[in-house]
């Protein structure tokens, strides 16, 4: 799955220890080609008419890469783990915002007055007097 | 860094043991600004999901109003640059410059392209008139941004709705009232009969989308007399109970007049992610000095590989932004 974990090229003079880890570039060209294809996918997807599930089936294909680009181009998946467990609940804790932001929004819309302020709104039109 | 311990090595701060120890902080640190930076565009995805959920009709609009082909070549454009960064950095770690030159321009390129297709969509939006809201005024042919300096408010009420349509037949105009309804012309048949208070129209409907239903009074037919053989449009005061309906020039209407909602949160998020796409090119013309000069190709690679981490950030709220906006 990876190259070796030290090259020569990564030994310095001070032969200091391995950091970091190279991703072969076959896995970075097949990733790329994994990204556009989707893209294709979901555009085309798009012209057609499938009503609510245009947006099921966008988010899906969003949902797949970018976990694509986060597992592999930003290297989550050879890192430590509790990288990605940051990431992961940063993502978790945004959709319990949206959650509960969507839940609420929708629960005043019967104790809004449609008349409120309206007396002291400007006269549109000076009616002719009559 | 001399005295601290750490005999010689350059790049080792004097505070961390390894330099492994020293690349795995970076990253955490890196990881910690990337999920405030998920955080930070959440709450815009937040209120697209409220506004969504709140105006379906309005959303699905808006996005005939965009190109879709434009944003799948951006995406295109920010997936390639998105390589290029992951090879930068690949080409880094094994200490070659002017491979991690090449990269790091190619992703400048790429994202500069990206921010000549965003002025191109941009400026197209402009003239389609979604960015100032603003009407033309009829004596002069020239067009007032609302509240801009001259703006004549009372004019801008007194007009009729056939005076705010352009060339095109869209209207251009703007609705009074922070408090917006949804364009009458969506609601259902029954819902649109307003019974305002006082007299006046509803909040947040310019004047000249609706008038009073069988116009019978003298004051009404006196008022027309300036808009020749079209249907009564200026907003009379109507008594409590009477009738309101769309006005012909109403019906008319292309656009539905709560448009803004849509485009104010187009634009909020297309111009925060090209604000940190401008930023993004910023660092890697950083880089690329700093790559120059041999910096980051000594074996001290951690600043290209955080800032992969950023720009890969960049192309993922993309991933996002472009089917929620432009494809749904």
């Amino acid at each position: 799955m990876s190259e070796p974990q030290t090259t020569a090229a990564q030994q310095g003079e001070h032969g200091e220890e391995h950091v970091g880890h190279l991703v072969p570039v076959k896995v970075l060209a097949a990733l790329l080609a994994a990204l556009l294809f989707l893209t294709v996918v979901t555009v085309a997807v798009s012209y057609f008419d499938l009503g609510p599930f245009n947006l099921a089936v966008a988010m899906v294909i969003a949902v797949i890469k970018a976990s694509l680009v986060a597992l592999f181009f930003m290297h989550l998946w050879w890192d430590k783990p509790f990288n990605a467990v940051l990431f992961v609940s940063a993502l978790l804790f945004l959709g319990l915002f949206v959650i509960f932001c969507l839940m609420d929004s929708m629960e005043y819309q019967d104790k809004i007055d449609p008349n409120f302020g309206r007396d002291q709104m400007p006269q549109f039109v000076t009616e002719t007097s009559g | 860094m001399s005295g601290h311990g750490h005999d010689g090595d350059p790049h080792l701060a004097h505070h961390f043991e390894t330099r492994a120890q020293q690349f795995s902080s970076a990253k955490l640190g890196m990881w910690l600004f990337l999920a405030q930076e998920v955080l930070f565009f959440g709450g815009l995805f937040c209120a697209y999901a409220i506004w969504r959920a709140l105006n379906p009709e309005l959303f699905k609009y808006g996005a005939t109003l965009l190109s879709k082909e434009m944003g799948a070549l951006n995406t295109v454009v920010l997936l390639i640059s998105s390589f290029t960064m992951a090879m930068a950095v690949r080409t880094s770690m094994l200490r070659q410059k002017t491979a991690t030159l090449t990269y790091l321009f190619l992703t400048l390129i790429c994202a500069g392209g990206f921010m000549v297709v965003k002025y191109f969509e941009y400026s197209h939006k402009f003239e389609m008139h979604t960015v100032m809201a603003g009407v033309v005024d009829p004596d002069t042919g020239q067009r007032q941004w609302l509240w801009s300096e001259g703006f004549d408010y009372e004019k801008f009420m007194k007009h009729d709705a056939d005076q705010l349509v352009t060339e095109q037949g869209v209207l251009d105009g703007f609705y009074a009232g922070p408090r917006a309804q949804p364009a009458a012309a969506l609601l259902p048949p029954e819902d649109r009969t307003a019974q305002p208070a006082a007299g006046h129209p509803p909040v947040g409907l310019a004047p000249g989308f609706l008038t009073k239903a069988h116009a019978s009074s003298v004051r009404d037919s006196g008022d027309s007399g300036d808009s020749g053989g079209h249907d009564a449009t200026h907003v009379a005061t109507a008594t409590p109970h009477e009738h309101w309906e769309l006005t012909e020039a109403a019906e008319k209407l292309e656009r539905p007049p709560n448009l803004h909602l849509f485009f104010g949160i187009y634009f909020c998020l297309t111009g925060l992610h090209g604000i940190h796409v401008l930023g993004g090119m910023v660092m890697l013309i950083w880089m690329l000095r700093g790559v120059s000069r041999g910096r980051f190709v000594d074996g001290h690679f951690t600043a290209i590989d955080c800032g992969g981490l950023y720009w890969h950030l960049v192309d993922l709220v993309w991933i996002f932004l472009f089917p929620l906006l432009y494809l749904i």
